[in-house]
């Protein structure tokens, strides 16, 4: 089937079959940030932004993308520098498996543009799972991110 | 998972149609868990085009299409002033953030999953499912149904109604199936008790309800209802846990709900 | 290189971020997957759906008809060359047990057939056609019934154990250790107090965020070239070159960026298929592990049962320690003695005043998932029984534990016999402890978790109680006298260095760290120092990421190549300006003499192109004469729900005795990352099996690892610590985090409840029975 999306603010006509996740499509496109890590929606490492909010990419149907839009971490490239700093000086720079779909959960939340405190940051990144950090480092890199501090 | 065909319907007329034409062809609601089921389906149907995923409120009623996701369902304002906030609650303990924007509710629904956390709160209220071809079914009447159901969920009806409710996930960690997970609500017609993912589908505990709905309400009577729900449902022993330990459980939570939406707390 | 205690670093135990955390976050090519060739052949592994059979017949004729199927390999298309997967030294102390294809599988996700195809589909297609026969046999699935066992794991003969390690498969025993220091059975009988107890831990998996990946290639040498997600890359080419039969200057290994290891990659996992069919079809060839065969089909942690006896006197003094283990290493015999052994070496040393002391036991194999290196190694199995042990013991004596510890631990400048006598599979290597904070990180950590108002329980009401408990732990900083790490460094025009070691990037910032060492011992910046490792045509040996060894073994290779370099430069400045080298000073950016300065920009320009041209380059290899154990004291704070069993880990404080941290923040995220990761084994992580073998938690979304809201509060403190041998004083610091939450979990349990839990997981159920029987007892 063909499809016509948004990828990273530029049109795209992809033919994909019926079955195709999105995660295999991305790939075929080349977009090495997006990653594999469970299959099963269970870890988070696959999200990509579609029409800016967080889904699974290795769970969602390429031929439901017709005029909408992705957003990959090559789409976002900015803001995953700077919080790249952030991760740096908190030690939350481990393995990065998981990074690019943090950085673009990181990207949705950031998009809502209200401060939110460590619970509700807490609750949004339940779904990223990470083998490395014990979260704290992460959780704090990511709240010293979004809060603009810019004691780093 | 094999889908050999995907055909984004233009009306519900026309996803019905192609419904028909196979007994093996499947409408899609999120799609989230459909790898993990092994089917062959030679025909997908995609609801995305019908603008199934409006949430409206009349004042008596919430009417929420079949294709919203559960996010979207959380959100909601008039969804979140139904007995305290029981089904955003809900909710937002199943899996993540990024999984809850693809699954909709009427995924949810039709699949009747023993392990839903969204059915067990939403079984103690008011609903009524429309269906395309067959109408209206009350909830309680659509899982209690054996057999399949070749039709296309269109959405579901709320009744508004004033009143308190508790929600209690029992689980391992914050991203796994319940080993239990108990829904109490209080409202002018009385108590509503159901647990589910027993590990079987929700159920309300009619007898304990019986009892508890004609007696005072004091800490004795509220212990002995919590009592009764354990022994009333059937709990079973697997891997999350044995049947004795979740009954346990089971009356615990059951108990504070109550002393919760009753005023009876300690 | 003797260090003086009061030397000030610019860079070393500086705030430093890693030098990748920046591109992999900005989503460059840098994974093992993100390198495998535009049409690579896919491939898939049959795997035997049977515990323990025998393949009487395979046909894979129609498979291997298929259009868009280039290759199937079965048992019979390889020569039996038996060897081991483990990634370890050679000659390896586990037994060479395994073939690449054999006619017996013997557990279920065992390999049968690797088929390669134009894509996943038409391999996946090209899978359901192959035939196989299968004579399915009565499997051991029960390890405490696996010794001597009518079944027999390993029938065949041409198996072997490169040196005596107890390997017996007559009786299913991959290995057997023993070791006695004084006479334990008479010392128990003199204590007088004792305590007796069994303690079981659980098969735990990895769980990194990267399944197992790997794909080769032949470059237009001929060569086979393998891009894997391993920590062993020099192992792996000597293990595939042996196996293939092919000589390894004709294999070079390459490692990526691994998303994680945990001990889980430190063996050959799809490498070996990936290779044989390269060489055979002559094309590049990709196999990712599914999640499913990450559960199912690679390494575990070696489940054990503990039987633990201790003896004292009741002035809390600690006489005795039995210490009997039965380890399951599954169907091979991968890491089997070296756990078992760490076991021992790695925990019991901690009462190093004993009288007696003895660690025996026996590592059996059985039908299921081969059970390998995972962090900790032994140590954390180890540690829960002995330090809950220990807690047992002093709550029969009356005595805080934290003070009975106090009272019987190692302390700085002591030894314990037993490390002269346990190694790593060989004979052990006697040490004083030259660096052991001990002492300070439980009193710290005390003050921290305000252990003296709290202990045993505090806040407690008529549903809640709060409690802490507490352990301590050691581990190690590599293998004396066996792991060899070396580092090359060289100096470029425009001033700059390339740094290349084998040492193993594998998330937990080596690459970061050994370029740290370099830049501090050459007085220059981190971006003045580009670090390039593990290519194992390019980068010199290492032995890989495992026994806590990079940052001690291969950065001192690091720190002594780079002051050689120093060196060099300094001698040829000296040489340019006509002056001994004695008068010259170098500050990092600029050479002094009393006349003349020339930058090291300027200096490197001229020998690489106007005279004296000379590519000035320096090596180093490390191996360790000791192994100096980096020493923490782990403090939980639990919440207990007294009516459902529910807990929470409310708070979690290590105080860690690492030597000097090369890099304080990532040295922190080595602690906290393993102490959630062993909160996953004390208290979330579990796996079942049915009767017939097959592992039933085998995704992501059943074998539950610890998310955001399980995590707890993490406190983590360094001792001011500085160990001689090391690199600018440092220890290691990649394992000892790992290892004290499952016996700290079950202290604090039992301080709250009274309930002792001595089978991981412990779990709420298990606590509430606890409760419950207790409550029936009064």
């Amino acid at each position: 089937m063909k499809i016509e999306f948004t990828l990273n603010n530029a049109l795209k006509t992809i033919e994909v079959e019926p079955d195709e996740m999105l995660l295999d499509t991305l790939h075929r496109l080349n977009l090495y940030s997006v990653r594999r890590g469970c299959d099963t929606t269970s870890c988070g490492v696959c999200t990509v932004l579609l029409d800016d909010k967080p889904v699974p990419s290795c769970s969602f149907l390429s031929v439901r993308l017709d005029n909408r839009s992705v957003t990959t971490v090559e789409g976002i490239q900015e803001d995953a520098s700077d919080l790249a700093d952030y991760f740096g000086s908190e030690g939350a720079d481990q393995c990065g498996y998981c990074n690019s779909g943090i950085a673009l959960s990181v990207h949705a939340m950031k998009q809502l543009n209200k401060p939110l405190d460590e619970e509700t940051i807490k609750h949004y990144l339940t779904g990223h799972l990470c083998r490395c950090t014990g979260y704290q480092s992460q959780l704090k890199a990511i709240k010293a991110y979004l809060d603009g501090d810019k004691h780093v | 998972m094999r889908i050999e065909n995907y055909h984004r319907a233009t009306s519900l007329a026309d996803a019905y149609n192609h419904l028909s034409l196979n007994k093996k062809n499947a409408i899609i609601g999120g799609g989230g868990w459909l790898k993990l089921s092994g089917k062959k389906i030679p025909l997908a149907i995609g609801l995305e085009g019908l603008a199934l995923d409006a949430i409206e409120d009349d004042g008596e009623s919430i009417t929420i299409g079949s294709m919203t996701t559960l996010n979207q369902m959380a959100a909601h304002p008039s969804v979140a002033e139904l007995y305290s906030n029981i089904l955003p609650e809900a909710i937002n303990q199943i899996m993540g953030v990024a999984l809850r924007n693809i699954v909709t509710v009427g995924g949810t629904i039709m699949g009747k999953y023993p392990f839903s956390d969204l059915l067990t709160p939403l079984l103690l209220m008011d609903v009524t499912l429309e269906f395309y071809k067959e109408g209206h079914l009350s909830l309680s009447d659509f899982l209690n149904q054996k057999g399949r159901m070749d039709d296309i969920l269109v959405s579901l009806k709320i009744a508004k109604k004033t009143g308190k409710g508790y929600f209690k996930k029992v689980a391992k960690t914050a991203l796994d199936f319940a080993v239990l997970n108990v829904a109490v609500i209080s409202n002018d017609l009385g108590y509503k008790i159901a647990i589910g993912s027993r590990p079987s589908r929700a159920k309300m505990a009619e007898e304990a309800m019986t009892y508890l709905n004609n007696t005072e309400i004091n800490q004795e009577t509220i212990n002995e209802a919590a009592k009764r729900v354990s022994q009333e449902l059937k709990f079973g022993t697997n891997h999350c846990g044995s049947a004795e330990y979740k009954a346990s459980v089971g009356e615990v939570y059951v108990r504070r709900g109550l002393r919760e939406v009753s005023n009876h707390e300690d | 290189m003797v260090i003086s205690m009061s030397e000030n670093t610019h860079i070393v135990n500086h705030l430093t971020p890693s030098i990748d955390g920046k591109g992999i976050m900005m989503g460059r090519r840098a994974f093992t997957e993100d390198f495998a060739p535009a049409g690579a052949l896919i491939l898939k592994v049959l795997r035997s759906p049977h515990a323990y059979a025998k393949i009487t017949s395979i046909d894979a004729s129609e498979a291997r008809n298929m259009p868009g199927v280039e290759c199937v390999l079965t048992h019979e298309d390889f020569p039996r060359i038996a060897h081991t997967r483990a990634g370890q030294g050679y000659p390896e102390p586990s037994p060479h047990d395994k073939f690449a294809l054999d006619h017996y599988v013997r557990y279920v996700g065992d390999e049968v057939a690797v088929i390669a195809a134009k894509d996943k589909l038409t391999a996946e297609q090209a899978m359901q056609t192959i035939k196989v026969d299968y004579e399915v046999l009565t499997p051991v699935l029960d390890f405490e019934t696996a010794k001597g066992n009518d079944t027999l794991v390993h029938q065949e003969e041409d198996i072997k154990e490169m040196f005596p390690i107890g390997f017996n498969p007559k009786e299913n025993l991959a290995a057997a250790y023993e070791m006695e220091v004084g006479n334990v059975e008479d010392s128990l009988k003199d204590c007088e107090v004792t305590l007796e107890h069994s303690f079981y831990t659980q098969a735990q998996s990895h769980v990194m965020m990267e399944p197992h990946s790997v794909n080769v290639q032949l470059d237009y040498q001929n060569r086979l070239v393998i891009y894997s997600s391993t920590q062993t890359p020099f192992h792996i080419r000597r293990i595939i070159a042996s196996v293939l039969d092919i000589p390894l200057s004709k294999v070079r290994v390459i490692k990526p960026r691994v998303g994680g290891g945990f001990g889980g990659k430190q063996a050959i996992h799809g490498e070996l298929l990936a290779a044989a069919v390269t060489l055979k079809t002559g094309k590049a060839s990709s196999l990712i592990y599914t999640r499913k065969e990450v559960f199912e089909a690679t390494y575990t942690r070696h489940p054990m049962r503990l039987d633990v006896k201790l003896g004292a006197d009741r002035d809390g003094t600690l006489k005795a320690i039995d210490f009997y283990g039965l380890s399951d290493t599954g169907a091979y015999g991968e890491h089997a003695l070296t756990v078992f052994m760490v076991t021992g070496s790695k925990v019991l040393p901690l009462y190093n005043k004993v009288d007696s002391v003895r660690f025996h036991g026996h590592v059996v194999y059985t039908n299921r998932t081969p059970a390998g290196a995972f962090r900790g190694y032994g140590a954390i199995q180890g540690n829960f029984a002995l330090e809950t042990a220990i807690d047992m013991l002093a709550n029969k004596l009356e005595i805080d534990p934290a003070d009975f510890r106090k009272k019987n631990m190692m302390l700085e400048g002591e030894t314990s016999p037993i490390f002269k006598i346990m190694g790593e599979g060989t004979k052990g290597t006697a040490m004083t402890m030259e660096s052991c904070k001990l002492d300070y990180c439980l009193k710290r950590g005390r003050e921290l978790t305000k252990w003296s108002e709290r202990y045993p329980r505090y806040d407690e009401t008529d549903t809640t109680v709060k409690s802490v408990g507490m352990a301590i732990a050691m581990q190690g900083s590599g293998i004396p006298y066996i792991d060899m790490g070396a580092a090359t460094i060289k100096l470029n025009d425009d001033g700059f260095y390339n740094l290349m070691v084998g040492a193993t990037e594998i998330g937990q910032g080596s690459d970061t760290v050994l370029a740290q060492i370099a830049a501090e011992a050459l007085s220059t910046t981190m971006d003045n120092v580009i670090i390039y490792s593990s290519d194992s045509d390019l980068t010199p040996f290492d032995v890989g990421a495992y026994a806590s060894s990079t940052t001690y073994v291969s950065g001192n290779a690091v720190m002594n190549a780079a002051k050689k370099l120093r060196v060099m430069m300094v001698d040829k400045v000296a040489h340019l300006m006509n002056v001994s080298t004695d008068l010259i000073t170098f500050d990092g950016k600029t050479f002094k003499s009393k006349d003349e300065t020339l930058s090291l920009k300027d200096f490197s320009n001229r020998i690489t192109y106007n005279e004296h041209q000379e590519q000035l380059t320096a090596s180093d290899s490390y191996v360790g004469h000791k192994s100096p154990p980096p020493f923490m004291a782990g403090f939980c704070t639990v919440e207990v729900d007294k009516q459902t069993g529910e807990f929470k880990v409310l708070d979690y404080t290590s105080v860690v005795d690492c030597g000097v941290t090369i890099n304080p923040k990532l040295a922190q995220g080595q602690v906290e990352g393993a102490i959630v990761q062993g909160l996953g084994m004390a208290a979330y992580e579990e796996s079942h099996r049915t009767k017939n073998g097959r592992l039933i938690e085998n995704d992501m979304m059943t074998y539950r690892i610890p998310t955001h809201k399980e995590a707890p509060h993490l406190t983590t403190e360094f001792a001011d610590s500085h160990e001689e041998s090391g690199p600018y004083g440092a220890k290691s610091v990649g394992e000892i985090g790992i290892d004290t939450p499952p016996a700290a979990l079950s202290n604090a349990i039992y301080n709250a409840t009274g309930v002792r839990i001595t089978t991981l997981p412990i779990t709420p159920e298990k606590i509430l029975e606890g409760m419950k029987k207790k409550e029936n007892d009064l």
